[in-house]
């Protein structure tokens, strides 16, 4: 839930390490596997600020409830399954964890001040010149108002962060880091593969039903990034209807027409990201934030075969059956 | 030779030189945690790491990093899980969890890891 209301990056690192400590005694890679799949990508399916792909379907038009008016009871399903495969893995986790702790009953919230900036955040995603007429454009500069606020409030956050606050949490600019180098380079390299998909979708699209923009629309969200695949398909799915993508009214018309398509695109876009460490940017952040506090994490590919294909392939089979199949 | 339980009582720095550490203790080391880098291959052909121990000190190389300094911030450790010389390593009771500060002036501060710090052994 919290992955709707601070987007699943904000609830990956607020929640990662409180998650972690609550485990510490019996913790595993799964735990922090189910983390991923749940608050890192599927949890941030209902809103526009969940996951930045339905954020940049709102800016093109699609209101803002109409995901969760549309999406839960896909949404949910898919949550409850996942939730369920950890509750089988977690079954078998046997260890003792009451052993050595003193719990005291009391919940401890330090830092208040953030939730101001937290705030600030949050209310800036909305400041665009899409939205409200009155927020300048900046263009030909390749940042907005938004994002003088957004880096005005990281740089006040952190110079008035409380110093012990930061040790304790070992904050460390290194996994941010980490998946800024890794996204430059899938930014880079994933140029030609769009254009492909973006002609594709072009020229077959209106020959593709709901099922196949599922899988389309997720397994490319797995490896390339989610926000671009998710525009091309909405783009292909309009063009069957002779709309264009670029014109606010008419993606307010598609949502109209038909919205089994954009529900295929939106559910997919956001659950599949959890099928790779690169299908999300919190998947990585969390990777090296578990590895720094010394749990060993699969790599790349084990997490691919031993995880997703295992847990999520069946699982997203079971909603594309559910919601999906012969539709559009 | 020098005890893990009296450096920490006396609150004995190390140092740090490059990608050298060198603690003021004798010990045997289970996991070294430095980065997202988790170290459990002690020997002597690790890519990662060279422990050199001298009669009241024990020296750590890291061989991936050039310099600590630039690896590890001001607000992060270098964990470890250490076992004092002549006890039994395979009591759970006897693994030390020690975070180790990166300090000024190549010191470094060696502590008990506190419940705030996540360590996972």
């Amino acid at each position: 839930m919290i992955s709707n209301v601070i987007g699943t990056t904000g609830a990956s690192m607020l929640l990662i390490r409180p998650y972690i400590k609550m485990n510490r005694n019996r913790i595993k890679p799964y735990h922090i596997i189910f983390f991923i799949f749940i608050v890192s990508n599927v949890g941030g399916a209902l809103t526009p600020i969940g996951d930045p792909p339905l954020f940049l379907g709102f800016l093109s038009g699609v209101p803002f409830f109409w995901v969760i008016k549309n999406v839960w009871y896909i949404w949910l399903p898919a949550l409850l399954l996942i939730l369920f495969a950890f509750y089988l893995f977690d079954l078998n986790n046997k260890k003792d964890t009451s052993k050595g702790i003193e719990y005291s009953g009391k919940i401890q919230f330090k830092g208040y001040k953030n939730l101001i900036y937290l705030a600030v955040i949050i209310i800036s995603v909305f400041i665009d010149p899409v939205i409200f007429s009155w927020v300048p454009n900046l263009s030909p500069l390749p940042f907005g108002i938004r994002e003088i606020i957004m880096f005005a409030v990281v740089f006040l956050s952190y110079k008035t962060a409380d110093k012990e606050i930061l040790k304790d949490n070992e904050f460390d600019f290194e996994p941010i880091k980490e998946v800024a180098y890794l996204f430059i380079g899938i930014f880079a390299t994933m140029i030609p593969a769009l254009q492909l998909i973006a002609y594709e979708a072009r020229t077959i699209g209106d020959k593709l039903n709901a099922g196949v923009f599922y899988w389309a629309t997720g397994s490319l969200s797995a490896i390339l990034d989610n926000t671009p695949t998710y525009m091309n398909f909405l783009s292909a799915a309009m063009g069957k209807y002779g709309l264009d993508v670029a014109v606010k009214t008419h993606v307010q018309q598609f949502v109209l027409v038909d919205d089994i398509y954009l529900k295929a695109i939106s559910v997919a876009a956001v659950f599949f990201g959890s099928l790779t460490y690169i299908g999300n940017g919190p998947n990585f952040m969390v990777k090296s934030i578990s590895e720094r506090s010394g749990i060993e994490m699969p790599s790349f590919f084990t997490y691919i075969v031993k995880y997703s294909l295992i847990i999520l392939v069946p699982i997203f089979t079971v909603i594309w059956l559910l919601f999906f199949y012969g539709k559009g | 030779m020098k005890t893990i339980e009296d450096s920490l009582k006396n609150n004995l720095k190390g140092l740090y030189y490059g990608n050298r550490i060198l603690l003021p203790f004798n010990c045997y080391l289970l996991k070294v945690i430095i980065e997202d880098d988790i170290i459990m291959d002690f020997s002597p052909n690790s890519k990662s790491i060279y422990v050199h121990e001298e009669d009241n000190f024990t020296e750590i190389y890291f061989k991936q990093f050039k310099n600590i300094k630039d690896t590890v911030s001001k607000y992060e450790t270098i964990k470890l899980i250490a076992v004092e010389k002549a006890k039994d390593i395979f009591n759970f009771d006897n693994h030390y969890k020690l975070a180790v500060h990166i300090e000024e002036e190549h010191k470094l501060t060696i502590e008990k890891t506190d419940e705030d710090i996540l360590f996972i052994e």
